[in-house]
């Protein structure tokens, strides 16, 4: 398959001013400011092929937005090697940004007091998208993304899963190879989140878009991708497939079972009853102490079971598991 | 899929259409921002009427003249602000690190930052250019096409100066009240007959502050019928837009981005 993004030895610094406290310290820091080096991305490699959906996972800080913006030719790097769709980002700056779409979260591309349809004609001409072509794909784009009801009236009016929807639309209209995916659910209510999930993952499964995907909420990771980098401090500690992950850092198990009886006990060791209600029982367990199996066969025994449901940690707490294990060893 | 002139003409056509189209949409608010510029303008300009009732001339330069001026300023500006009044927002979308929609695109960002907002209140400078140019006796048929290049040229200069001292931003952070200033300076310069001022002060005119170039010589030219002095001007106003342009290109090495996001 093909590489579609590569990168190699990717370093990028930022010089900050820092504020002294107090007042005098602050006249005298007019004269001789002081400056510091910050490091926000540190000898970052990976590579992703075509069609791949990759998740670009961190806390606040840890250089995920600023290694999506040298990508896509936004910044420049200190140190390193980048090329996507065979390009080298800021130097075929223009060539680049007809292969690339973005969707920045919080940063809109849509005009605020007119209606989408006209920022996408915009966009037609600034992609010089031929007429007929122009037509066709945005008249599928609003097909698949349902936006046909508000495609006329002023973004302003819109909601935030209406606005974002548009966004998605405003940055596939050109067809690109690469989607770039800033907090793309940011400030959305759960069902939006959720159609954006499917919308994204559904529009890159047909075109064949590569989609490279930051975000805090790892439900987003978890639906859209197939991958999953983890960045933190400016390093890369991880860098496998999301199932794996869920796989590797997976112990804690939780099983909910509804019953015929109202009140029922179950004692085996190592396992903890969470929350008991009528009828309900919520079990959690280290998977690697006690099985599933065993778990499940004791409940059968010690009752009349009409539902059970098995569930994994939230993303969340896996990620959290894996920020506090060594990084040496998550390396290897 | 790459850029060509054709196309880059059709987007900048576009962008002015939808940049003239977007404060339209807000119909109260665009009919009073260039009603009360109007107003505005024509209180200013009083204190002119007023000066000539009593004195006849200042060097040379009567009520006519001061018209024609102030026309030729107020229609430069008010075209500045109707087609490019992003270049006065460059400042903090540097500092806030709000370029990177438009370097994410295939088109010059710097177009598509100047050309990205249109203020109402140009029209009503644009207005008042018009009637005062009437009442100056310069607005003349065989006139207006020189008038129009004189406009656009002013446009440029004020551009070129608000996209000038907005890219300082990238090299000394917030500087959008500073860039301001400068603009301010600009237009109050060039809204007085500049032979009143000494000539040392007259060189800073014709560089730093390029106020000369947007009323003072256009009128000169007009008055003396010395049309040679225009592909001066022309040159003068082709410098400056390209100085403009490389000081944006320059500092955009250094554009740092934005932080909103993770």
């Amino acid at each position: 398959m093909k590489k579609m993004i590569n990168v190699e030895g990717l370093e990028k610094s930022f010089v900050v001013r820092k504020n002294p406290d107090g007042a005098f310290s602050s006249l005298r820091g007019l004269f001789k400011p002081i400056r510091i080096n910050v490091q926000a991305v540190k000898n970052i490699n990976f590579s992703i092929q075509r069609g791949e959906r990759v998740a670009f996972i961190g806390p606040n800080g840890a250089g995920k937005s600023t290694t999506i913006k040298m990508l896509s030719g936004i910044l420049y790097p200190d140190a390193g090697k980048i090329t996507v769709a065979d390009l080298v980002p800021w130097t075929d700056r223009e060539k680049l940004a007809f292969r690339i779409g973005t969707v920045f979260g919080q940063k809109s591309q849509l005009w605020y007091h007119l209606a989408p349809k006209n920022t996408y004609e915009l966009l037609g001409k600034i992609y010089e998208i031929p007429k007929n072509d122009f037509s066709t794909r945005l008249n599928d784009l609003v097909k698949t993304f349902e936006i046909e009801p508000f495609i006329h009236q002023p973004v302003r009016k819109l909601s935030l899963g209406q606005r974002m929807r548009c966004e998605l639309v405003a940055s596939l209209l050109h067809r690109p190879e690469v989607l770039f995916l800033d907090e793309p659910t940011i400030g959305l209510d759960v069902s939006a989140k959720a159609s954006i999930r499917d919308l994204v993952k559904k529009m890159s499964e047909k075109d064949g878009t590569t989609i490279l995907l930051t975000s805090h909420d790892t439900m987003d990771m978890e639906a859209v991708c197939n991958r999953v980098l983890i960045i933190n401090q400016g390093e890369l500690l991880l860098d496998k497939p999301v199932n794996q992950l869920r796989r590797l850092f997976l112990r804690r198990k939780s099983i909910t079972i509804l019953s015929e009886e109202e009140e029922w006990d179950l004692s085996i060791a190592g396992v903890s009853i969470t929350n008991t209600e009528p009828h309900r029982k919520r079990i959690e367990f280290l998977s690697d102490t006690v099985s599933v199996e065993e778990v499940i066969q004791q409940s059968f025994r010690a009752s009349k079971i009409r539902d059970i449901t098995i569930e994994d940690p939230p993303m969340e707490e896996v990620i959290q598991r894996i920020y506090q294990e060594q990084l040496g060893a998550l390396k290897k | 899929m790459q850029n060509t002139i054709k196309g880059s003409f059709l987007f900048f056509a576009k962008l002015v259409s939808l940049n003239i189209q977007a404060p339209m949409a807000l119909r109260t608010s665009f009919l009073m921002q260039v009603i009360f510029m109007l107003l505005n303008n024509l209180v200013y300009f009083t204190v002119w009427w007023i000066f000539f009732t009593r004195f006849k001339e200042i060097n040379g330069w009567g009520l006519a003249e001061i018209e024609a001026m102030y026309a030729l300023t107020a229609a430069s500006f008010g075209t500045a602000l109707v087609f490019g009044a992003g270049a006065r927002q460059i400042a903090l979308k540097i500092v806030h690190g709000e370029l990177d929609t438009y370097l994410v695109q295939p088109k010059n960002p710097l177009l598509h930052q100047v050309g990205s907002l249109s203020q109402p209140s140009g029209w009503g400078d644009m207005i008042t250019a018009t009637v005062l140019l009437y009442m100056s006796g310069y607005g003349t048929l065989v006139n207006i096409p020189m008038l129009l290049l004189f406009v656009f040229c002013g446009a440029s200069f004020f551009l070129a100066t608000a996209i000038i001292a907005n890219s300082l931003a990238f090299w000394l952070g917030h500087v959008d009240q500073l860039a301001r200033q400068i603009l301010e300076f600009v237009i109050t310069f060039s809204v007085y007959p500049q032979n009143i001022f000494p000539a040392g002060f007259k060189v800073i005119l014709f560089t730093i502050l390029p106020a000369g170039f947007i009323s003072y010589l256009p009128i000169e030219i007009l008055k003396s019928k010395n049309y040679l002095w225009i592909f001066g001007l022309v040159a003068a106003c082709a410098f400056y837009l390209a100085l403009a342009q490389f000081i944006f290109y320059r500092g955009l090495r250094r554009y740092e981005s934005g932080n909103k996001i993770g």
